[in-house]
């Protein structure tokens, strides 16, 4: 069911009926929403409804949209269903690059989020070397064991993510402040506001 | 567009428009303009209609016209009245 139809080639189906063309039987439309200047209750009270044009002869068929509450008033009905003759084509996925700078400051700052954790005796001094040699996955399940991985690479911001978020659950710093400075100064300010904090 | 101010029979890839509710075969015709946006602004997009009022009984049918080379789906014939 869908709340809106979309103007696009599709066949339509009107509380369980299809909509089908009163001329040449035809059942696929392009559906337009339509407007109407309506007198009442004032000047410039609009109604919408739709106007499906037949894609075969070109018949126009107008109908509104019935979706309601069900008689009972326990449901709410959606009344219009609509199949797309061509479906969009799914988003390609979207392939983040990190240029050089910002992957340095992600792992310095990740470095000294590992290292206050580390010191705070939250984690194992072991995890330590993985920054450099960029074993992700290896950190992110000794930041979150039984964490999802699939299988496209995973980023040192992941990392991060994750080892603030431990830093915040254990409240190791002042959150606000960790919170504030993510928001409005990203790596800069959190590079400084953890050194700061290591000992 | 063309202006027909007469009675015409209409006839739709070939097959005859019958009315709908009374089966009159005969119509007047105008063109006519639905609004696609909100009527209040200036550069609306609009869909253009062909309205086929039944002489008889007045229900219409709205028709796109479509054109594929030199034919059109719609074919007026003008009535002698
Ligand atoms: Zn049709
Ligand atoms: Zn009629």
């Amino acid at each position: 069911m869908v709340d809106e139809l979309i103007c696009d080639e599709s066949r339509v189906w009107i509380l369980g009926q299809p909509l089908i063309c009163r001329f040449c039987a035809n059942d696929v439309f392009l559906p337009y929403h339509t407007y109407k200047n309506v007198e009442k209750p004032g000047i410039d009270v609009f109604f919408v409804d739709y106007t499906a044009i037949c894609l075969k002869c070109g018949c126009a068929t107008q109908f509104g949209d019935p979706s309601g509450p069900s008689p009972d008033g326990t449901d709410y009905i959606w009344a219009l269903e609509q199949v797309l003759l061509n479906p969009p084509e799914p988003e390609p996925p979207i392939i983040r690059t990190v240029d050089d700078k910002t992957l340095r400051a992600q792992k310095s700052c990740l470095s000294l989020a590992l290292l206050l954790l580390v010191q705070e005796g939250i984690i194992e001094n072991a995890v330590l070397p993985l920054v450099e040699e960029e074993q992700n996955e290896n950190l992110l399940h000794l930041l979150e064991p039984g964490v999802y991985v699939s299988s496209e690479e995973i980023p040192a911001e992941k990392c991060l993510v994750l080892a603030l978020s431990q830093i915040v659950k254990h409240r190791l710093l002042d959150n606000d402040k960790l919170h504030f400075i993510i928001e409005y100064e990203s790596y800069p300010g959190i590079e400084s506001f953890l050194r700061k904090h290591i000992e | 567009m063309v202006r027909r101010r007469g009675i015409y029979e209409v006839e739709i890839l070939g097959k005859r428009l019958c009315c709908t509710l009374c089966d009159g075969k005969m119509f007047h015709h105008r063109e006519i303009y639905l609004d696609l946006e909100l009527p209040k602004k200036i550069d609306r997009e609009q869909l253009t209609l062909q309205s086929l009022m039944c002489k008889v009984c007045s229900t219409t049918q709205l028709v796109q016209e479509k054109t594929d080379g030199t034919k059109t789906n719609i074919v007026y014939i003008e009535v002698k009245t």
